[in-house]
């Protein structure tokens, strides 16, 4: 068996497609981190390049400034890291057999939801506005029979070719399996 | 009043201590669920030279800095005011 493309993959599934939230849904957490990195230098440029403030360069101001500087630019990568995680960590993943979502929320909370492929009724991708259309990102919204009514892709890069691939594995589940209302409840 | 310089490198220390443990906590989570692939280590191996060079750098300007040493924030100005007397 090869290596798992995902969490809990069974041994005989086929991975079609592994999806994440578009990159530029993550882009302000990236420009955050530039505009984080570039006050410090800024402040300096104003307060000792400008209006003229002599710079410490020994005693108590000087330890407090350089310590703060060091745990400000911590602290702005590691909320930076933090974000990648929680982006890194939504996963959409269709195989030959389920739908499984995989949702982050924060550290100590993930949500996993799995939708039997033969349970898929209606496939719908949307784009909305002039970012989606020239990125070419969008939602898929998967209508189900199972419990959960709606399954949701937020966000992912070309919907319109994801609900054709998921639908086309539907349509492939159900020649092999045949028709879902066989299935075992 | 004197303000030994220690403690401030007690906070830092405690500070930076309490940022590794975040940080272990993201890893871990980005390993144990199985998704730590090239764009993981590659952010992973970015933050943590981040972190490096970031402390390296404190080190370097703090390396002359005797730590056992205070400074005196307030000196002797109020024992002369004038209802004291």
């Amino acid at each position: 068996m090869t290596t798992p493309v995902f969490p809990n993959q069974r041994p005989n599934e086929k991975v079609l497609l592994k999806l994440r939230r578009h990159w530029l849904t993550w882009a302000w957490n990236i420009i955050q981190l530039l505009l984080f990195n570039l006050i410090p230098p800024g402040l300096y440029i104003l307060f000792y390049q400008l209006i003229g403030w002599p710079v410490p360069t020994e005693g108590l101001l000087y330890i407090g400034l350089v310590l703060l500087l060091s745990l400000y630019y911590l602290g702005a990568w590691l909320i930076f890291y933090h974000a990648f995680v929680d982006y890194h960590l939504d996963v959409w993943v269709l195989t030959d057999q389920r739908i499984v979502n995989v949702e982050q929320q924060g550290l100590f909370d993930r949500t996993i939801s799995e939708l039997n492929i033969l349970k898929v009724q209606d496939v719908t991708s949307e784009i909305h506005g002039h970012l989606q259309t020239f990125f070419n990102f969008g939602n898929v919204y998967i209508q189900t029979a199972g419990e959960q009514q709606r399954f949701i892709f937020q966000n992912v890069p070309h919907p319109e070719d994801v609900a054709r691939i998921i639908i086309h594995a539907n349509d492939i589940a159900l020649q092999k399996n045949g028709h879902p209302e066989n299935l075992a409840a | 009043m004197d303000f030994p310089y220690a403690v401030f490198e007690g906070v830092y220390v405690f500070s930076v201590l309490g940022c590794m443990v975040f940080f272990g906590l993201n890893f871990y989570h980005l390993i144990k669920f199985g998704f730590f692939d090239f764009t993981g280590k590659l952010i992973t191996v970015l933050v943590l030279g981040i972190f490096a060079v970031t402390i390296l750098f404190t080190i370097i300007m703090l390396r002359e800095v005797d730590w056992t040493s205070n400074e005196t924030l307030f000196d002797n100005t109020l024992d002369d005011l004038p209802f004291q007397r």
